[in-house]
């Protein structure tokens, strides 16, 4: 709508447009081609990134009934609000724009911010910062989420696995009834190789087995063998076993 | 509310959460080791168990030796039988003796002594 109200009262062009308050049911729109302004800016050496703002001297000078030179040829008059370019030779006064703009306070009605665009280019990085940190933490969140539950079913396996074998709950309980089974294992085992190779020794004619006993402590054997040799080959083999509980006896 | 402050919050969050994660994973780690050590020793401690602590197994080979080896003294404790066999020829003794020495008896005390051409044969073993 903006463009066909200023349809064939501008030079074409590729046109932006804005609209200011300025009082009650008073607004003003202004036409702008930006790219223009600011080739026009950069052709007179003034760097785009120093500038500011931009505002029209229409929006700066509505109120004001003024009129002012802006070079040696034309100045800008003040018609029942609305500025017109003419030539100085038909102005009254003579009055420099410098002069105007040394005591004027801008309004807020500008037509570009140079912040903005810094503006806008962080906003663009700060939004895809947040979108980042938005992954992060949905990545993070579900990780912990499935670490838990993790730790949950490992829990779960360890109290099934108690319940099934009916054991005690913890490491420390386990290892003192496991030791206590090593110790009778071991003793047992010891004497389950002493009978066993007792049962496996050939004894010869006039040789023969007088006791094998076990208290608790020693498992003490007595054999009644027909010469030295034999009785050492048979301790011999025994020390094979030989640990605290085996003890061989002299027969008589 | 301004991006800063979305900022702010999603970085706090997000150290918040990586902080329980790396407390979470620590957790698991440790919980995961925990069970692999609690597994490890069950299994040696029932393997054990399993040899030398099944009394219902033990009750029936006890009771079948008493039935066919008819023992001289056959005294029944709470936690331990005591048999004893007289005269025992050198087949019996070898017979009785597998099914002691291979049926996880935990043997308390034991006396065989030659008795002539026979044996004569003590046990106490734990039930």
């Amino acid at each position: 709508m903006a463009q066909s109200i200023f349809d064939g009262t501008i030079p074409d062009g590729e046109y932006e447009y804005k609209v200011f308050k300025i009082s009650q049911n008073k607004y003003i729109l202004i036409a702008f081609d930006i790219k223009k302004i600011l080739k026009q800016l950069k052709d007179l050496n003034i760097d785009i990134k120093f500038i500011d703002r931009i505002y029209t001297a229409q929006s700066e000078f509505l109120k004001d009934e003024i009129s002012f030179k802006i070079d040696e040829e034309f100045g800008l008059v003040s018609v029942e609000g609305v500025l017109v370019k003419m030539p100085v030779k038909l102005f009254t006064t003579d009055v420099d724009i410098d002069r105007i703009l040394l005591d004027k306070k801008l309004s807020s009605n500008y037509i570009y911010s140079g912040s903005l665009q810094k503006t806008d280019l962080k906003q663009k990085d700060f939004k895809l910062l947040l979108f980042l940190l938005l992954l992060i933490n949905i990545f993070l969140v579900s990780s912990a989420i499935i670490v838990k539950k993790e730790i949950y079913n490992v829990n779960l396996k360890k109290e099934d696995f108690v319940d099934k074998n009916s054991l005690p709950a913890t490491v420390l309980q386990i290892k003192s009834m496991e030791e206590e089974l090593k110790a009778i294992d071991n003793i047992q085992s010891a004497i389950r190789k002493g009978i066993d190779y007792l049962a496996q020794f050939k004894l010869l004619k006039d040789e023969y087995f007088v006791m094998l006993r076990y208290d608790g402590k020693k498992l003490l054997y007595k054999i009644k063998f027909k010469e030295r040799k034999r009785q050492r080959k048979f301790k011999s083999y025994l020390s094979k076993y030989k640990n605290s509980i085996v003890e061989i006896g002299e027969a008589k | 509310m301004s991006l800063f402050r979305y900022i702010s919050i999603l970085i706090f969050t997000a150290f918040i959460t990586g902080g329980y994660l790396f407390y979470f994973e620590q957790e698991y780690r440790q919980t995961s080791e925990y069970f692999k050590e609690f597994k490890q020793k069950s299994e040696n401690y029932l393997f054990l168990k399993k040899k030398w602590a099944s009394k219902e197994h033990k009750e029936k080979i006890l009771k079948s030796i008493k039935r066919r080896f008819k023992p001289s003294v056959y005294k029944k404790e709470e936690n331990h039988v005591v048999i004893e066999f007289e005269n025992l020829n050198e087949r019996s003794f070898k017979k009785v003796g597998d099914m002691f020495l291979n049926n996880g008896f935990v043997i308390n005390n034991l006396d065989i002594k030659r008795q002539g051409e026979a044996l004569f044969f003590h046990i106490e073993v734990k039930i």
